[in-house]
């Protein structure tokens, strides 16, 4: 492929359907969406139009009732568990709305998670974890256990996890939703500072104003489809 | 950083994790235990059995097991028996002429198997013509192959045997028996020496030992041997042994036979008695993976959410699987390892002070015709110990495959919204 057609995230055509009560539900229908590298977007739309769902099929946690999901050029379609696994850990930072951080390990350990996973030695594991949970602006507390750290503070752990690995994209759920004003605005902040300083993707599920207002691009969606591609002043 | 984690897991759920673990552990421990007891009870029975006019292994003229007759010597005893001597674990060989006889004292005649025997060798390596046995009189002593002409061969005879001839020590008894060839009955007179209580019951009622120069000399058949009972130094090594011996007097026109082949019931005993304490060891084992496969299930339930995000992270299915063994080596290792430790004290105890059937059961204890001692000791054999630690360990693991699989194939969506 050519360099020049390889977006950061590319669907075509990307529908995903459920069975509920025996009934089938329209999450997505027909998605065809670019984000470019280095694009700070946000998917907007009220409850139930299809962020989460969009979220995770381009975050390689589910899978398309049809259309395909490209991420770096890559199809994901086609890939196995292991070779999907393979993606999300190399690819994807994931910033879940619950933070979903493991309770059994400390802020430190759990940022090292991923690149433990990675593969890359302890010691720079461990370097690299207190490096970007500094940065985040909790250097103080590496070795709290999440139920030892507020919403906040967690969800700066799981940003800290998403960016620890140097990832080139990073798909956040809702990152505001469930904290207070202050730490909201400090985590945009440095969302924004990421995207400028290591030119990382960045793709949000919001309707929070804040974040709006900070995007390059904001993309609507009501009931499965993108409604309005709106590119900020 | 999967090993810590499944360090932490394996404690969050104390009180879960501690079961299990007591589960395994006890159970392990009781299994050495019993194993141990087990074989040092079996070991007692096969030295006991292999005292009793048998041998760890028998060398005989080919075709004697099958048709025991005097005429069936071996050729050249001796210089059989010293190649025998000079093999490796071999302890002693015994001499031994062997034929039915009637014994007769007064108007009472009673069958008997005789067996002449070299009282010289004898009291190291028989349970039955032993001072120990002895209930009246004596053993047969090499003293006695040194005797006046003028006194009357020693016989030494069962307990029950003497009370039916109505006999007692002093008594004159007389053998008849046919002589190697055929031919006319001989006869001879002998005095009762001693009379033995082995706990036997076929020896007790119809087994009768004399010198075995005497013994030649009554069958008419002087230097005749039927068969060479081979003593070892441990009567675990029958089988080895036997195999080596075969070898080293092939072409000989001998057979050789261990004491299970040439006491078919006692070893069938032994063998239906460690299949009980096998069938045992598979209950034990179902428990040990019952007790992984239910604790890490339930952990794995509770943290389907947890595994949902490591998949999401980009943990692979194999990286699930191990975390999840990872915890159940974790639970093997403590568990079998304090079991091991646990197991092997309660041996070292059963091993030096013994265990009293008697007293535990409340009567004497027999097996396949066999009065077993009152006190065994536990004997564990290290392959044992080894065996059983890694099928442990290897159930733990089969115990936590099913749960690793399962947890391994979640898909990361639906686990992170596992409630």
């Amino acid at each position: 492929m050519n360099e020049r057609t390889r977006f950061a995230v590319e669907t075509v055509d990307l529908g995903r359907t459920y069975r509920q009560g025996g009934q089938e539900v329209r999450a997505l229908s027909h998605v065809n969406l670019r984000v470019e590298p280095r694009e700070l977007v946000v998917l907007a739309g009220p409850s139930g139009s299809g962020k989460t769902t969009l979220l995770n099929l381009i975050g390689a946690i589910d899978r398309p009732s049809y259309g395909e999901v490209k991420i770096d050029g890559l199809e994901l379609s086609s890939l196995d568990a292991g070779q999907r696994a393979r993606v999300r850990r190399e690819h994807i930072g994931f910033v879940f709305q619950a933070y979903n951080l493991l309770p059994v390990l400390s802020a430190l350990e759990n940022a090292e998670l991923v690149l433990e996973l990675q593969g890359l030695p302890r010691r720079e594991c461990a370097e690299r974890a207190e490096r970007v949970l500094c940065a985040v602006g909790l250097g103080e507390l590496l070795s709290r256990r999440p139920g030892a750290l507020s919403g906040g503070q967690q969800q700066r752990v799981a940003v800290a996890r998403a960016i620890a690995s140097a990832k080139t994209l990073v798909l956040a759920d809702e990152p505001t939703a469930n904290l207070d004003s202050k730490s909201a605005e400090a985590l945009l902040d440095l969302m924004l500072e990421l995207n400028r300083e290591r030119g990382l993707t960045f793709l949000f599920s919001s309707h929070d104003p804040r974040v709006i207002a900070r995007a390059h691009r904001v993309i609507h969606l009501e009931d499965g489809q993108i409604v309005k591609d709106e590119v900020a002043a | 950083m999967i090993l810590s984690l499944a360090l932490r897991n394996s404690l969050r759920s104390r009180r879960r994790t501690a079961l299990a673990a007591l589960a395994i552990s006890a159970s392990f421990a009781l299994l050495l235990i019993l194993l141990g007891i087990g074989d040092g009870i079996h070991e007692k029975m096969a030295e006991i059995g292999v005292g009793m006019g048998l041998g760890d292994v028998l060398v005989q003229q080919a075709g004697y097991a099958d048709d025991p007759k005097l005429d069936r010597s071996l050729h050249s005893p001796d210089a059989l028996r010293r190649k025998l001597l000079g093999l490796p674990k071999v302890r002693e060989v015994a001499p031994r002429l062997r034929s039915d006889a009637l014994l007769t004292a007064g108007a009472t005649s009673v069958g008997v198997a005789l067996s002449g025997v070299d009282p010289a060798i004898e009291p190291r390596i028989s349970k039955i013509d032993t001072p120990a046995s002895m209930v009246a009189g004596s053993a047969l002593t090499s003293e006695l192959g040194t005797r006046p002409k003028s006194e009357l061969p020693p016989i030494v005879m069962g307990r029950e045997l003497s009370r039916a001839l109505g006999t007692a020590v002093g008594d004159r008894v007389t053998l008849t028996l046919r002589p190697a060839g055929g031919g006319e009955t001989k006869s001879g007179a002998f005095e009762v020496h001693g009379i033995f209580a082995t706990g036997v019951r076929d020896i007790d009622a119809g087994w009768a030992e004399i010198p075995l120069t005497d013994a030649q000399r009554l069958c008419g058949f002087e230097g005749g041997v039927s068969v060479l009972s081979v003593f070892l130094d441990h009567v675990g090594d029958a089988t080895e042994v036997s195999v080596d011996i075969r070898q080293a007097l092939r072409g000989q026109g001998v057979e050789v036979q261990s004491w299970m082949q040439a006491a078919p019931d006692l070893y069938a005993f032994i063998v239906v008695d460690q299949g009980g304490l096998y069938a045992m060891m598979a209950i034990v084992f179902v428990v040990v993976a019952a007790g992984i496969l239910n604790t890490l299930l339930m952990s794995i339930l509770e943290r389907t959410r947890e595994f949902g995000v490591l998949l999401a992270l980009g943990a692979t299915p194999r990286r699930v699987v191990a975390i999840v063994l990872g915890e159940a080596l974790v639970l093997g290792l403590v568990a079998g390892g304090s079991g091991l430790l646990l197991g092997l004290l309660g041996n070292h105890y059963f091993a030096t002070t013994g265990i009293d059937l008697q007293k535990l059961i409340g009567q004497s204890f027999e097996a396949s015709g066999v009065l077993m001692p009152k006190h065994f000791f536990s004997h564990l054999s290290p392959a044992k110990v080894w065996w059983s630690s890694v099928v442990i360990l290897g159930l733990v693991i089969l115990g936590a495959a099913y749960p690793a699989v399962r947890a391994a194939r979640l898909e990361p969506l639906e686990a992170i919204r596992h409630e």
